[in-house]
This record gives structure tokens, sequence and C-alpha cells, in this order.
């Protein structure tokens, strides 16, 4: 099916691409459906773009390379949900933020978005304790 | 919303499994202690928060084309 959005333009989205949130994204949940983008050609480049609204697209990074320390422990339940067996079927992004004012750019590191790519199910958690930021600045050195 | 009054040490059950005991009371806080199964997330409800206003300000960004 053809979808039309707000960053890039109109796609075409095949059924087996779409990720299904089985807890939707903390505050937006109407929509659970959503594709990987990868746009080479900017800046963020990997996106989670609603299928069910064309406006709605969140840019994403992998926590791993902005943190070199970042690491999770899922917990039996949401393996079970995810129906994550090892650490292969399992695929980790962040939420970006990006401000007009570039250098403030950050990632939420304390909810990751925890997906499977084999079962294309994903859900965000929310990681116990204040070991990581809900405002984790990449460029400069406020963290 | 319910509204019970518990002392220092009393507890309330909610549902089958979840017990929330008052472990400490001072002036301006309480403590409690929580027991509940693993699969039940607990958080303070300003996490909730902070990370929704996280959410939606991440749904706000915009693309910068370098093509």
């Amino acid at each position: 099916m053809k979808i039309k959005t707000r960053l890039f333009g109109e796609i075409m989205v095949s059924k087996a691409d779409i990720i299904t949130f089985i807890v939707p994204i903390l505050g937006f949940d109407d929509h659970v459906q959503y594709i990987l983008i990868e746009k080479e050609t900017a800046f963020p480049t990997f996106w989670l773009q609603s299928v069910e609204e064309p406006k709605l697209a969140f840019p994403v990074v992998s926590p791993f390379s902005v943190n070199e320390n970042y690491s999770i422990k899922l917990c039996s339940h949401d393996c079970d949900e995810l129906h994550i067996k090892g650490i292969d079927d399992a695929l980790v992004l962040t939420l970006l933020v990006v401000p007009s004012d570039i250098l403030s750019i950050r990632t939420n590191l304390r909810a990751p978005i925890v997906f499977n790519p084999q079962k294309r199910l994903a859900k965000q958690i929310i990681l116990p304790g204040e070991r990581y930021s809900i405002h984790y600045y990449i460029v400069d050195d406020r963290n | 919303m319910l509204i019970l009054t518990r002392k220092l040490g009393e507890s309330v059950i909610i549902g089958d499994n979840i017990k929330l005991t008052v472990v400490e009371i001072n002036r301006s806080h309480i403590k409690f202690g929580i027991d509940a199964p693993k699969d039940i997330t607990i958080h303070r409800e300003e996490v909730f928060e902070k990370i929704m206003d996280e959410n939606e300000y991440s749904s706000y960004s915009n693309m910068i084309d370098l093509s």
C-alpha cells in the first residue's frame, strides 16, 4: 500500500515491513504500526514512520553508537512478549530529539525501543533506576 | 478516586497479587514498599511524564537533507 508522509513524500509500504508495537510509544496510544525508514542522504538517517498517521515520525539511533558503555538487561516478560530468545532477535533503538538548535540534539537512553526484526514486534521499555538519562546530549558535553 | 486511610506498617492489596505497604511516614513524604509480579512495571509518575514529553519532542524533529 501507499502512504503519504510528511517527511518522505509518498512511499510504498509492504505488509511484511510493518512493525507492530505491542505497547504503544508512550503518549501515542492510537498508533501502533510503524515502518523503519533508512534515508542515507539525510540526518538523522533512521526514522520510525507511523503507517496510520502520515505526519508522525520519530528519528531513531542505535544507543550503542552514542554511548559505548550502553547496555540493557531485558526482563523475561519483555522477552516473552517480543519473542526474543537470544541477542540476535533484538534490536535496540532510542528516540532522537532534533531541535532547531542542532547542538542540543539528544536521545532518550532511559526508554529504548526494543524491536524483534524477525517477528516485527516492538515495545518501548523504561529502564529501572537512573543510570541512563532521558535527555542524553549527543554533541556537547552537558551530560 | 478511592481513598483509604492506612497506618505505618499497614497495606492495601490491589488485584490478586499487588501489595502496597506504608513503610515510612515523614512530615512531607511517605515511603511505600510494593510487592508485585515481575511483569508489572512500576515507575514514578514524573518519569512517565518526562518520557511522554520527550517522545512528543522527538515527533517534532525535522529531517536535514544532505543530498
